[in-house]
């Protein structure tokens, strides 16, 4: 059994994103589960190519997890969900139904903010006969991926990568809602740690 | 008002043209300038989230592409009028590119506000939710937006969403409304 994580930033290894799908893929470890994954480039295309759709036609599973940007799906992304919508409509899914999570991190600190981004992965999931599972909603993204393996600290976000993870290997039907990600840490200290230590050292690889 | 509409380039979309013409024929009643913008595919390269933009006081984006010669000129406006497919329940990646790297943002300090923007989300497929979600993306978090555009709330910015011809003159007329409200603050 496959999962294919589709990586929506264009940050590379230093990404809030990269450090979630590598936590999810570190919950997996010991399963039967294979992760594959799959870099959006920065191309009008997104990246999107017939081999990257074969690899989606044989998931079981595919986790989309990308940066908010202006509220929604980058611009990346989106090329690439558009080419693989056309490829869907032309060629057809699989006969199986292939279940589809989300992550979606932004620098905001309420993790509600990510929702309408996670409806748009849900109306892509509509429209192509795939089974929208439920997503993990991060608020706070750069300070949860710092602090991923804190105790206490970190336990929410390392929870919801769990039930995620869970999810995928024993293909639950159990209904779940959005999984909200934060740091139980007060809104003025967060914003404190992000104006000192991170939005004035954002990273610039690409 | 000088009036911007900003499309897709080679867009052949029955909506997209009666849209136009509507606008077209508000903005000529009134005397002044109207201006058409193309984008094509490819044109503004994707927003890699290196945040210089925020971190220079230019607030331009680094990379050389067709976007800040796109902001100049939507500047020169007092409104402008986006139309994008609503693909999914958001902006086609084509405008996406473009709202990434800050067409909806307020500039730095010093320099002029944007015009009021109105963002219409046109598909004839278009499920509810979808148009529901194109909506909330532009109109939700308006005043919420904590990092990225402190001010967002000072700006006017509006969403419509065009499914059919009937549609479209609905959506004229609430931008002949948004005109009239905003006439004072002509450049």
């Amino acid at each position: 059994m496959s999962a294919v994580f589709i990586n929506g930033s264009l940050r590379g290894r230093k990404a809030t994103t990269t450090s979630l799908l590598k936590a999810l893929e570190r919950e997996l470890g010991s399963s039967a589960v294979e992760a594959m994954n799959l870099q959006i480039r920065a191309r009008p295309d997104g990246g999107f190519t017939m081999e990257s759709f074969v690899i989606l036609k044989g998931a079981k599973a595919i986790v989309i997890a990308f940066p908010l940007f202006v509220y929604c799906l980058p611009g990346a992304l989106m090329a690439f969900m558009e080419n693989w919508y056309l490829a869907v409509s032309r060629e057809g899914r699989a006969g199986m139904k292939t279940r589809v999570y989300a992550i979606v991190n932004s620098g905001h600190a309420e993790p509600e903010i990510n929702t309408e981004a996670i409806r748009v992965i849900a109306n892509f999931c509509r429209r192509t006969g795939f089974d929208f599972r439920f997503a993990i909603a991060v608020g706070c993204g750069p300070l949860v991926k710092a602090t991923i393996d804190v105790p206490l600290i970190g336990s929410k976000a390392r929870k919801a990568i769990a039930s995620m993870a869970s999810d995928i290997v024993h293909s639950d039907d159990a209904v779940h809602g959005t999984i909200l990600v934060r740091p139980p840490l007060p809104k003025r200290l967060i914003f404190w740690i992000r104006d000192t230590f991170f939005l004035n050292k954002a990273p610039t690889e690409s | 008002m000088n009036v911007v509409i900003v499309r897709e380039a080679n867009s052949k979309d029955v909506l997209v043209a009666d849209l136009e013409e509507h606008i077209r024929g508000l903005v000529e009643e009134t005397g002044r300038r109207i201006d058409v913008i193309e984008i094509a595919r490819g044109e503004i390269a994707p927003c890699v989230g290196c945040l210089t933009c925020l971190k220079t006081d230019s607030r331009r984006c680094v990379a050389n592409d067709g976007f800040e010669p796109l902001r100049q000129r939507v500047m020169n406006h007092d409104l402008a009028v986006f139309l994008s497919p609503a693909l999914f329940g958001q902006w086609s990646s084509t405008f996406k590119n473009a709202i990434d790297k800050g067409i909806a943002a307020k500039p730095g300090p010093g320099m002029r506000l944007p015009p009021v923007q109105v963002f219409i989300g046109f598909g004839s497929d278009l499920s509810e939710e979808e148009a529901a979600t194109f909506v909330d993306c532009v109109r939700k978090h308006q005043g919420r937006a904590d990092v990225i555009h402190r001010e967002l709330k000072e700006l006017l910015i509006e969403a419509y969403i065009a499914r059919s011809i009937e549609d479209c003159a609905t959506v004229a007329a609430n931008i002949e409304a948004l005109m009239l409200e905003n006439k004072d603050d002509e450049i």
